[in-house]
């Protein structure tokens, strides 16, 4: 009862407080920094920023940071307001000290709320202005009260603790400040955990709202509540008394039992909720193709085929998990040790064959954001093997900040052992696959995003949609509110698949002309793909949270990005996400589906054929000077960095480092080499072939022999060859 | 004298401040090692004389953040109260503001050389190098002007109002870490990264260290600007209001 009446007077004082006002008005013009010098979500040269990014992502996380000092630097000042003015004395003989602090706290964290409040009402008008079509208010406020709420309260429990242990101002202030600094540090770069002051979205998507973020912040808030609590109440255990110092005090605080015990509660809760979290894989920082070839060699030396698989999922877009049953007719068992890959999210909950409950072990080691867990078989042939599982998804650490899978009730998107499990004991020639999911999802299947089409209506909001699918494999798997455009160009025949919300963007920019441009010009620089069938041709919208695109037999993805109001609105971008744009159709011609090109040496690639015939394309879209700005410069920029760069010069002491840096320089190169710098050895071939109509004719025929089926893996050589040249000939300066 | 400075010099050396803050620039200058250091400065090799003066550049703001909130100390309430008592010293005022002067400096020289120590650490470890010798004057004309000057500033400030030190802290952190990079870059962390780009590469592929005129001009007026401040605080004493 004391608290609540303690609690009303701080509340009253507080705000009587000319500072607090003060305070708080800079609070509510901190997000103003989100639209101009502080741009925390992280967009980078091949996704366009979304409006939701601009509008809603950086104003809140700038406000977040900001506020959050702004809150701490309030809270310092108000702890040390009462020794200040040599009052504490009779303070703490009034009114019990540790109800009194808590008092106090609550209070700021009351009117911390308020502002908040005030903060997102503030900037609606605003914001609903700029992003018009695409405004979710939804959203836009679960924004406000997942990342920046939580994370002013964690401001004001460190630096309300800080000076209460130190009781200096200038000593809490830069403890207060390193801890902001760490939150910062390149150590949080990849560990997001850390990040306590500047919670991370990657990229956040209009047309398909993702609360991915949202859930991932608002775990992340709760973790350093209960850490920051921790530290608060601690705190409280040093709090001076007795004309103690800090020792005597502390040694004197530990018998209000009540404290210590609280204080180690919440750091183990907060330690315990970091450590089972469920968002972002704890393995390597780069993907492991290697491992990957290695199960699927194994597999395919030691696997029996399976008569029949059989899939049933069901997502839950409200709790964001996945709960599967993988039911398998098998002819013959493997011997010995069974081996299946999952995401690492998922709890395998019982597998059986033959009716009969199989043991199993999960072997937690993080591979590209999966495990491996291992079974074996009873002796007994032709039974049913079923596998039930579940859980939320997990996203591998190499992949972030992108978001490679997520469940939600706007968009559904997952890939490979995400989805069904992947089996290195048994080969099934085919599969059949029931999914249900909210009934306002149109739902796309495998690598070429087949739309589904047979469902059954379940009357409880959702739909069982039923397939076949030739391999017992779902590579890719995209639900939203999707609609399909069908039109045609000289060539072809497009299915233009794209996000409902889009559609007046589409019909006002004139999209479907672009689309027609780029076929047009790649058909005629290099001729036609031979796996468009019947010239038919699908384009598919990725969401913005996911990174990069893709192209495969007839189809294609596309960025979100390309097609958002800022981006189609702006014809002088550089660089930009409607020229990735042309890059990814440009794939259907070089690589994924075109040619695909031995890309060994580390130069040679089908990404720098198609950075090069982009910057054609832009070069006869928007002039010369521009594609020279854009590309040609840029090129020679990253070209020179790359023969400068002292470990580059000197190999021999890139032994010497740490490995995490070795393979930063290396990722480093591999990027440059492929993008950069074979362009610009292109560009060299197109001189000295005598111009450009020389360099289409030799691309012409490679491509044409390719379609004949004369090459497999292009070579570097065999370029050289075409082109009448030598390694020497292409060498860079 | 000796006694006062010797009394001074241990009040501020086993001071929490001073303690806590030592260890957060000893932090510093390790993670500005292995994030940025490491790299190598402007292409040259991570233990050249660019990259060490870059290194010094980087981490002098804090050691100056330091020292200023070891100033404020003595322009602040509880030492304003002492006052009347310390006054009574046989010391005048500017023996008193070198003792000062000094005793913050020798606490900086402190701040350096553990930051030097773990560069040097750093360079014998990961590259096996153990030129130092090189460095040691560049830095000097790194530090030394810096110390002067901002410990110069800080005493006018202290001066005026005992506040003003700390609002020189946004100032000192907003010249050392948001991008000036002329030879007027107090710290230099701004000027050593962008300054051997300029200049042309030699056959080892890195630009010849040079200590550049304007630069060692700027060093120069620097020192002379904040001699010249700490003279004016000597010349204009305080005078001390007795009760």
């Amino acid at each position: 009862m004391r608290f609540f009446s303690l609690y009303r007077v701080e509340l009253r004082r507080l705000l009587l407080t000319k500072f607090i006002w003060l305070i708080s008005a800079l609070c509510l013009c901190s997000p103003l920094l989100g639209y101009t010098v502080y741009k925390p979500v992280i967009a980078e040269y091949y996704t366009a920023e979304s409006m939701s990014d601009l509008y809603i992502g950086n104003p809140v996380l700038a406000g977040t940071a900001a506020g959050a000092v702004l809150w701490a630097v309030i809270a310092i000042v108000e702890g040390d307001r009462q020794r200040r003015s040599g009052t504490d004395i009779l303070a703490d003989s009034a009114a019990p000290p540790t109800a009194h602090s808590a008092a106090k706290t609550a209070a700021l964290m009351t009117i911390s709320a308020a502002v908040t409040l005030l903060c997102a009402l503030a900037y609606i008008p605003f914001t609903a202005a700029k992003l018009e079509y695409l405004f979710d208010a939804g959203f836009y406020f679960m924004n406000f009260f997942a990342f920046m709420l939580p994370t002013w309260w964690i401001s004001i429990l460190f630096a309300d603790g800080l000076y209460r242990i130190t009781r200096r101002v200038e000593l809490s202030a830069v403890l207060y400040a390193a801890l902001a600094y760490m939150s910062y540090s390149r150590f949080a770069e990849r560990n997001y955990f850390m990040q306590w002051l500047n919670p991370t979205i990657g990229a956040y998507s209009d047309g398909f709202p993702d609360i991915w973020f949202l859930r991932m912040g608002a775990y992340t808030r709760l973790v350093w509540l209960c850490i920051a609590a921790g530290a608060w109440a601690f705190s409280l255990i040093c709090r001076r008394k007795y004309q103690k110092g800090l020792a005597g005090s502390f040694a004197r605080g530990l018998k209000k039992v009540y404290l210590p015990v609280s204080t180690a509660a919440l750091a183990v809760t907060g330690a315990v909720l970091w450590n089972v979290q469920p968002f972002v894989g704890n393995g390597g920082e780069e993907y492991d193709l290697e491992a990957e070839y290695e199960f699927m060699d194994n597999a395919n030396a030691i696997a029996e085929p399976a008569a029949t698989a059989e899939h049933f999922l069901k997502f839950d877009a409200v709790s964001g998990t996945l709960s599967g049953k993988s039911e398998y007719q098998l002819y013959n068992v493997v011997k010995g040790e069974n081996v299946l890959r999952f995401n690492a999210g998922y709890k395998i909950k019982s597998i059986t064959y033959g009716g009969e409950p199989v043991s199993f072990r999960t072997v937690k080691e993080d591979l590209n954001g999966q495990y491996d867990t291992y079974f074996v078989l009873p002796d007994k042939y032709g039974e049913k093997l079923i596998i039930e599982y579940g859980g939320f998804p997990t996203i591998p650490q190499c992949n972030m900040p992108h978001i490679t899978t997520s469940i939600g009730s706007n968009y559904i998107r997952m890939r490979n052992t995400d989805i069904v499990p992947l089996l290195g004991s048994y080969i099934a020639s085919g599969a059949y696959v029931e999914i249900t999911l909210p009934a306002d999802l149109v739902p796309f299947i495998d690598f070429e995003h087949k739309q589904l089409t047979d469902f059954t209506d379940n009357g409880d909001g959702t739909r069982t949609y039923g397939t076949t699918l030739e391999i017992d494999f779902i590579g890719d798997f995209v639900a939203g509110r999707y609609v399909t455009d069908k039109f045609s160009s000289d060539d072809y025949d497009f299915n233009f698949v794209y996000g409902d919300i889009y559609r007046s963007a589409v019909e006002e920019f004139d999209v479907r002309q672009t689309i027609c441009d780029v076929f047009d010009y790649c058909t005629e620089h290099y001729g036609k793909p031979f796996y468009i069938d019947g010239g038919s041709f699908t384009l598919f919208q990725m969401s913005a949270i996911t990174n990069g695109g893709y192209a495969s037999p007839g189809m294609s993805t596309w960025l979100e990005g390309s097609i958002s109001p800022n981006t189609l609105s702006d014809p002088n971008k550089g660089t930009n996400a409607t020229e990735i744009f042309l890059h990814e159709m440009i794939h259907q011609w070089w690589g994924s589906v075109g040619m695909w090109f031995d890309d060994s040496d580390g130069v040679w690639s089908a990404e720098g054929l198609t950075v090069y015939s982009t910057y054609r394309l832009v070069k006869e879209k928007y002039g010369e000077l521009y594609a020279k700005q854009y590309y040609v410069d840029n090129w020679m920029k990253y070209v020179e960095e790359q023969n400068r760069n002292f470990y580059n010069r000197h190999p021999e002491y890139l032994e010497k480092l740490p490995e995490h840096y070795r393979e930063q320089i290396s990722a480093l190169n591999k990027s440059v080499n492929k993008y950069k710098r074979m362009p610009l050895m292109l560009l060299k071939a197109e001189e000295l072939l005598g111009g450009e109509e020389q360099m289409d004719a030799v691309l012409k025929q490679i491509f044409s022999d390719y379609q004949k089926g004369e090459q497999y893996e292009f070579t570097y050589k065999e370029f050289l060859d075409y082109c009448g040249l030598t390694e020497e000939d292409l060498k860079l300066d | 004298m000796t006694k006062v400075f010797g009394y001074e010099l241990k009040r501020l050396l086993t001071s929490g401040l001073f303690i806590a803050m030592l260890a957060v620039n000893a932090v510093f200058a390790w993670y500005v090692l292995t994030t940025e250091i490491i790299e190598g400065i402007a292409y040259t090799a991570p233990f050249s004389v660019w990259s060490s003066c870059a290194f010094i550049g980087k981490t002098l703001p804090i050691a100056i953040i330091t020292v200023l909130l070891l100033q404020a100390g003595y322009y602040g309430k509880q030492q304003k109260r002492v006052e009347i008592l310390t006054s009574a010293a046989p010391m005048t005022y500017a023996q008193t503001l070198l003792i000062r002067t000094g005793v913050l400096g020798v606490c900086f020289l402190i701040i350096c050389l553990i930051d030097s120590l773990l560069g040097a650490v750093f360079f014998a470890a990961f590259f096996g190098y153990y030129g130092f010798g090189a460095f040691i004057f560049p830095a000097l004309l790194e530090i030394i002007p810096c110390f002067v000057f901002a410990v110069g500033i800080g005493h006018i400030a202290g001066r005026l109002h005992g506040g003003l030190i700390y609002a020189l802290l946004p100032t000192v952190f907003i010249a050392g870490f948001l991008g000036v990079t002329g030879a007027f870059d107090l710290f230099g962390g701004g000027f050593f990264f962008s300054y051997p780009m300029t200049l042309p590469v030699g056959v080892d592929g890195e630009p010849e260290f040079a200590i550049n005129s304007v630069w060692l001009i700027a060093r120069l007026i620097y020192l002379a600007a904040g001699a010249g401040v700490i003279f004016v605080c000597i010349a204009a004493r305080p005078k001390i209001k007795r009760a």
